[in-house]
């Protein structure tokens, strides 16, 4: 008796098997990056409170809370890409994109802020 | 700030807060929208790595230029996180365009640099330890 191969999302469609499934690769790649903002807002947070001015480990607390945040984005985003009935098309985070790139920015200039204040002190 | 990120954008050819790349040209191969997304990620959590690494480098490493090596590592992050969304829509717009991608030296950058803090990191550590 012949069955086709049916997985908890059904069929796989043409479109997602000859590809190499970009959108699941692109939602797993904005989970890494989120986990890796959460990291970084932990390590920055452990560096000020127990070295240099505590007030700004909230703006850590803030860093790691918006990671969190994009995980939650990414992982529900995940799961609407994996239906099968979506067209294959790219919708641009255009938006998200601006605020991952200048709040990572405003990261690293706080860290390098920070590290002269540790030093010169 | 502004003259810092003048300076940025023109070492890696991009603008920092350019337009919305959509406002131009035709939507590209889909596949090719989604790689240039994740390649903007990769720098971003490259710039995330380096900053844990500057900061970890300044706060728990203890011998002498080892804040040098932290500043270093940080300035490497801050010039790739300034760059990353800019680049990004610099690819797009292309793309979108029919265009060929823009050239960027931060690659060229980011190895130096990254291969200049572990040279001068493993010369500090052997000479701390006579």
């Amino acid at each position: 008796m012949h069955s086709e191969p049916v997985g908890i999302f059904g069929p796989q469609p043409h479109n997602r098997t000859g590809d190499g499934v970009p959108h699941e690769r692109t939602g797993l790649a904005w989970q890494r990056t989120a986990i890796a903002a959460m990291v970084a807002g932990v390590a920055f947070t452990r560096v000020v409170t127990t070295q240099g001015p505590a007030v700004l480990g909230l703006a850590g607390i803030v860093w790691v809370l918006g990671g969190g945040l994009l995980l939650n984005w990414a992982a529900s985003n995940d799961s609407l890409l994996r239906d099968p009935h979506r067209p294959a098309a790219a919708v641009p985070q255009v938006a998200l994109t601006r605020v991952v790139g200048l709040s990572t920015t405003a990261l690293a200039l706080m860290s390098l802020v920070v590290a002269l204040i540790l030093t010169l002190r | 700030m502004a003259s810092i990120a003048r300076r940025l954008s023109s070492l890696a050819d991009v603008s920092v807060i350019p337009r919305d790349p959509r406002t131009v040209g035709q939507e590209p191969d889909y596949r090719f929208t989604l790689a240039n997304e994740r390649t903007f990620l990769a720098w971003v959590r490259t710039a995330l790595a380096l900053t844990a690494a500057g900061l970890g480098t300044i706060s728990i490493l203890d011998f002498n230029g080892s804040d040098l090596l932290g500043f270093a590592l940080l300035t490497l992050s801050l010039a790739t996180a300034a760059t990353s969304y800019g680049r990004w829509a610099a690819n797009e717009r292309a793309m979108r365009l029919g265009e060929s991608l823009p050239p960027s030296r931060l690659p060229q950058l980011m190895a130096a640099g990254t291969l200049g803090v572990a040279v001068v990191a493993t010369v500090l550590l052997i000479a701390d330890a006579f």
